[in-house]
């Protein structure tokens, strides 16, 4: 399935603002960000793409701003599309699609706990993989890990002392 | 976060299940609201065995990369090797030859007996038979010795290169297997005498937390989760890696036999049917295996710039992919990891309402969870 196939012109006429790529034989969405959740449902309910399972969603940190892309797939179709949305990095916000797919829920879970990336009406929004009271997020570029957490080092010197090389001769 | 049980009213009591629990594979915490046997309502806490291997791939290079595959599920962890390599000669356009895509088809059948051994093997001794377990580790040492013939370890491989495997097959493998795979349909009869046709075990999984297709596609169950709900797919059926297509194997799905169809039961003798599947296709393999290289030309610094790409083969768990952005040095700059037991946890909230807390442990068991697999 290419980008000129008349299914993907449909959707271009849908939601126009999209623009279309094909990498490594996978076709990418590329979407603003107000278009993001009508692209997302038009793909999920409309009867030529049907793409009922969301294989895993995540966030690329471009140090200038944040692209999320979502990874489409489609068992009655058999589509595959990235849908990638650029978002700012300063306190970034996106509309939760736990509605559309529930394994969205889990996904915006780990994408807020490691990158910080807020999803609105999402229905719990908590770290998931590290510690509630961590600081900081971890996947983030300009991420600096604290020296300390709960008063144990995180940094540990190496107690290892390697020989010279003169010592390792004799 | 407290550890300690909760009493909420006279009728509710919140109880805390784990970390350290010998029933959830790992490291896995449960936090259990019941009323007397019954559970109101499940919460997993996971992320206990969290090692940010994805923050490792941008750290090192790309081939330097591959040790760390292994850890991100080790029971499997061939299959996580070769998901890695092929995302990355997906990338670079780097050509496999056909003696390293049958190597690498061996290895991971044998590993997803080993997987398979594993969880079948750990079923019954979570609902509290302990026999088949010892039956199945026995065949699980004879793989382990296999595949350290094959690249010296036991558990965490390492084999896989990007552009083919590091070693070819030592002399006798070939017979050695055909040995184990005799053993190994002696040991298949058993296990349906001991366990799959074994009416206590039916009664105590059949009918308990049956998952419809559409819940399994929604939440994202990949594998033998998902085939056992009678959906027919399988990545090396329904998108061919490797030489698959030219291997004949049949794709068991679940039936529904015991109870309702996706029930625990389903979940199980899937596994079992795939082991008897993997069985067969290791002794295509060993039969056909082709002469010629084992390992492709792949440069010794990748570099690509501005692409990523997506590789997934059907691990032991489901679909176990690796996305990986290029930047244009020798590093990825952002690798994500999709695993089949993240999606298979985030479900059980769902399915494990108003269960007995015993099946809880039993639910636990049939999803396959694999705790390094979920964290990363």
């Amino acid at each position: 399935m290419s980008v000129a196939s008349p299914i993907w012109e449909m959707f271009l006429q849908k939601i126009d603002s999209a623009t279309l790529l094909e990498h490594a034989s996978l076709i990418y969405v590329r979407v603003v960000p107000k278009d993001l959740l009508p692209a997302l449902t038009f793909l999920a309910k409309d009867d030529a793409f049907q793409m009922d399972y969301l294989k895993y969603m995540t966030v690329i940190d471009w140090e200038d701003h944040f692209e999320l892309v979502y990874h489409l797939y489609s068992y009655r179709t058999n589509l595959e599309c990235c849908v990638s949305v650029e978002i700012a990095r300063e306190n970034p916000i996106v509309a939760s699609c736990h509605h559309i797919w529930p394994a969205a829920n889990w996904h915006e879970r780990e994408m807020y706990d490691l990158f910080g990336v807020t999803f609105s009406n999402h229905p719990n929004l908590q770290r998931l993989l590290l510690p509630v009271d961590w600081v900081g997020h971890p996947l983030r570029k300009d991420f600096v890990e604290q020296d300390h957490f709960n008063g144990v080092s995180t940094t540990r010197n190496n107690v290892v002392k390697l020989p010279s090389a003169r010592e390792f001769e004799s | 976060m407290n550890f300690e049980t909760q009493y909420i009213n006279d009728r509710q009591m919140e109880l805390n299940m784990g970390p350290q629990h010998p029933s959830t594979h790992g490291v896995l915490r449960f936090i259990v609201t019941t009323d007397g046997e019954l559970i109101e309502k499940v919460v997993p806490d996971v992320g206990y065995l969290h090692r940010s291997i994805e923050k490792i791939g941008e750290k090192v290079s790309y081939h330097g990369f591959m040790p760390y595959t292994d850890r991100v599920d080790y029971v499997s962890a061939m299959t996580a090797n070769h998901a890695y390599a092929r995302s990355i000669e997906k990338m670079a356009n780097i050509e496999v030859p056909k003696r390293g895509h049958y190597l690498r088809m061996l290895a991971d059948e044998l590993c997803r007996l080993a997987s398979h051994l594993i969880a079948i093997g750990t079923y019954p001794m979570d609902i509290g038979a302990v026999t088949p377990f010892v039956h199945a580790l026995r065949e699980r040492e004879k793989i382990n010795d296999l595949l350290e013939e094959l690249c010296g370890a036991r558990l965490t491989y390492n084999y896989m290169r990007i552009g083919g495997v590091s070693f070819d097959i030592p002399q006798q493998f070939v017979s050695k297997t055909k040995v184990f795979l005799q053993e190994f349909a002696i040991f298949l009869d058993e296990l349906d005498r001991m366990l799959s046709e074994n009416t206590i075990f039916i009664q105590r999984v059949a009918n308990l937390a049956a998952i419809t297709t559409k819940d399994a596609i929604a939440y994202g169950l990949v594998g033998p989760n998902l085939r056992a709900t009678g959906l027919h797919y399988d990545l090396r059926k329904d998108q061919p890696y490797a030489c698959y297509n030219e291997l004949d194997f049949e794709v068991p799905v679940g039936k529904g036999e015991q109870g309702i169809l996706g029930d625990c039961y389903d979940r199980f003798i899937v596994r079992v049917e795939e082991m008897k599947q993997s069985a067969k296709m290791i002794r295509q393999i060993i039969d056909n295996l082709p002469e010629g290289p084992i390992i492709g030309k792949a440069p010794k610094t990748i570099r690509e710039k501005d692409t990523s790409s997506y590789a997934s083969v059907e691990s032991s768990r489901g679909e176990l992919g690796f996305f990986v952005v290029a930047n244009g040095t020798a590093n990825a700059h952002r690798v994500k990891i999709r695993s089949g037991s993240f999606a298979a946890i985030s479900m059980l909230e769902k399915i494990a309402q108003g269960v007995f807390i015993a099946d809880l442990v039993a639910i636990i068991a049939s999803l396959d969870l694999v705790a390094p697999e979920i964290d990363r």
